[in-house]
């Protein structure tokens, strides 16, 4: 993370936090009235999304920590819950939707972390199963070096037995992460894809081989693990790289410490076209066999979704038959058709994710 | 404005300077038949060069449609030759708008002409406000803009056969590309919507397969089509339109093409139609049954029972497609 100045929003200029992260980076920090400035400015850039990676703004949650995914209407969502700490991301990802989910997109990071513990309270004391993550808006790994937020939370999660804590990441930052104690409520998942999508659409983020090292040592401190191929996407020879990754993953991780893993392909919101094609121009990644789905995000024409999640499902069985798989935002069809059953047989995607991680992470059901 | 009246012979009067032209030069014709009718009732402005002959300041059109009548002198308003950029263009900006609305061609053509004496968006919209023509600092923008396309694509905005936006939308094509898609333009002459859905179809074609948008061009099937001048205009847009569709997605249209294979096999009677979801994404089909007697809505129910258990049916509602994986 390349930060070259602070900014501090007035709101959040009495948080703590607000004094002990310009501390740790060291470097120039602006106090402003009113963000709406800051944002004005990084628009003007030539390059705004990636202005927005070079400044930080630290400022308060005006809204809740802990939020219900956005899924859409049509497709079956696994019922995530965001832990919402920050915003945007210090890697470059052609097909990142951030840059055309906020208008224009800045590093943010919440200082105001006590209401986010409260609310962690009063989710944990409902008693519900509960899988809460912070790599929804942000890289849940790329805030270590601004705050250990990652290490607090892990300590936080292992405190108590009804909810899983999942990071997701595409770096292999997991040097901060507590090596015990964890009491597998955390799950540790990377987003995995092939060397050549890697290469060519995930600028600044950290190799397969790395991620898979990382997850290598994180296993060896009893982490429970995850990965999500997400977002798959369709180029020549893409069925082949996919395996390929799977043979990889499984030479070196043991199926019996994996909570499940995704796959869903890239789909996005029809703004992020303009703005992929002209950020990354050799990127190609925008001209894919996309159709309007009816969710009105883009999505690849179906039966080529279906085909590329049938190859890798068929190796990841190969390989490892007792791992849970499930698809992030797709519905019956690709669900029967590719992996042969859907999620209401089992009393639906969401409490079949709950009943695996009460299996793999150790936790109790208390409320209804 | 100084101006002194005066007969001055058409042999002195430059037409070929065209420096404060921006006006349309259509209707000479007709221009030259009412001059011939009634004589010049407005005479043109003319300014003197150093060399002691005239460049037209205001009335191309008239002095041309003189020329034309074979007058060897006519009365103009004369303004000398210290007279410098800015002056003269208000004055002929004066003369034309006193007798009508600018069009957008003669709009553009005069924030062309600023544009290369001031040199910036700013100047321009101030020499605008200067010689009394007030035009949005968007349009003085994208006029400007226009002006750095390729001519083909000025040409072709001018003639009216590519919209603002879309000449716009070709700022960021090479070179050669514009000018392939302005050529194409020029031949199929397609509506603005029909501007846009090329233009993406293309661009999509180029960045889908790495290669500029005239290399797409340039393959035998897009060339056939342009060049097949023996099949008339609408049918080379629909056969164009086609082909950019069935590249851009060649797994859809060729579900497309085994849907209505399936369908053409299903025995539908007249007023009976079977739709599919669109791109196949969902999973409900729609039966479309149009009538206009119970005679008639029977028989129907009939054919669909026979639908009903006809394999065609059954293929079409198991969605499998033939194997894609020559494409990827």
């Amino acid at each position: 993370m390349k930060i070259s100045k602070i900014y501090i929003d007035a709101s959040a200029e009495d948080d703590p936090l607000a004094r002990q992260i310009p501390d740790r980076l060291g470097v120039p920090v602006d106090h402003i009235g009113d963000p709406a400035w800051l944002y004005k400015g990084v628009a003007k850039a030539p390059d705004p999304e990636s202005a927005g990676k070079s400044v930080l703004l630290l400022t308060r949650n005006k809204g809740s920590f802990i939020r219900n995914c956005p899924g859409t209407s049509h497709y079956t969502c696994c019922g995530y819950r965001i832990l919402h700490i920050g915003a945007y991301c210090s890697m470059d990802c052609a097909y990142c939707i951030l840059q055309a989910y906020y208008h224009p997109p800045v590093l943010q990071f919440f200082t105001n972390q006590g209401q986010m513990y409260e609310e962690l309270d009063g989710f944990f004391a409902e008693g519900h199963t509960g899988r809460i993550g912070t790599g929804e808006f942000t890289d849940s790994l790329i805030w270590e070096r601004v705050f250990p937020i990652a290490r607090y939370l892990v300590n936080y999660f292992s405190g108590q037995d009804t909810a899983i804590l999942e990071l997701k990441t595409k770096t292999a930052a997991v040097d901060s992460l507590p090596q015990t104690g964890h009491c597998k409520k955390t799950i540790m998942a990377w987003s995995l894809n092939t060397e050549s999508v890697i290469r060519e659409q995930e600028r600044s983020t950290a190799s397969l081989e790395s991620r898979i090292a990382a997850a290598e040592k994180v296993q060896a401190n009893g982490y429970p693990l995850a990965f999500h191929f997400d977002p798959m996407i369709l180029y020549p020879g893409c069925h082949q790289d996919y395996a390929g990754v799977a043979d990889r993953l499984f030479s070196r991780i043991d199926p019996s410490n994996i909570v499940w893993i995704s796959l869903g392909s890239f789909r996005f919101m029809p703004e992020l076209k303009e703005v992929a094609a002209r950020r990354f121009p050799d990127s190609g990644i925008v001209y894919g066999e996309f159709i309007k789905a009816l969710d009105g995000k883009m999505r690849y024409f179906k039966p080529l979704r279906i085909r590329l999640y049938r190859s890798l499902i068929e190796r990841i069985r190969e390989k490892a038959p007792g791992v849970l798989l499930y698809f992030c935002m797709e519905d019956q069809e690709v669900w029967e058709k590719a992996l042969g059953y859907t999620p209401e047989a089992y009393g639906g995607l969401s409490r079949m994710l709950d009943m695996r991680a009460e299996k793999m992470c150790g936790l109790k059901r208390t409320g209804q | 404005m100084q101006a002194e009246h005066t007969a001055i012979d058409t042999a002195f009067i430059d037409l070929s300077d065209k420096r404060y032209l921006f006006t349309d030069q259509r209707g000479i014709d007709t221009l030259a038949d009412s001059v011939g009718r009634v004589g010049l009732i407005n005479p043109p402005i003319l300014q003197m060069r150093q060399n002691g002959d005239y460049r037209v300041v205001s009335g191309f059109r008239r002095v041309s449609a003189c020329i034309r009548l074979n007058f060897r002198q006519i009365p103009a308003r004369t303004i000398g030759s210290e007279a410098d950029f800015l002056y003269c263009i208000r004055i002929a900006v004066a003369d034309n708008a006193s007798a009508r609305a600018l069009s957008l061609a003669e709009q553009r053509r005069l924030v062309e002409k600023l544009y290369d004496l001031c040199g910036s968006k700013e100047a321009v919209s101030s020499a605008l406000d200067q010689i009394g023509v007030f035009m949005p600092g968007e349009l003085v923008e994208k006029f400007i803009r226009i002006s750095t396309l390729p001519p083909a694509v000025q040409e072709g905005y001018a003639e009216n056969y590519i919209s603002l936006n879309t000449a716009l939308a070709m700022e960021s094509m090479s070179r050669a590309s514009a000018e392939a898609v302005a050529r194409l333009f020029e031949i199929l002459r397609p509506t603005v919507n029909r501007q846009k859905e090329i233009l993406g179809g293309l661009n999509d074609l180029a960045g889908r397969q790495g290669i500029t948008i005239e290399s797409v061009l340039r393959s035998r099937e897009f060339a056939d089509i342009l060049e097949a001048m023996d099949i008339d205009r609408g049918r080379r847009m629909h056969l164009l339109r086609s082909e950019i569709y069935k590249r851009r997605y060649p797994a859809l249209s060729s579900a497309e093409a085994e849907f209505f294979r399936h369908k053409n096999n299903l025995g539908l009677e007249e007023g009976m139609d079977l739709k599919p979801p669109q791109n196949f994404e969902d999973t409900t089909y729609t039966v479309i049954l149009r009538f206009s007697s119970t005679r008639q809505l029977c028989c129907q129910a009939e054919t669909l029972g026979r639908i009903c258990r006809n394999p065609d049916l059954e293929v079409i509602l198991k969605r499998e497609i033939e194997d894609q994986q020559d494409l990827y």
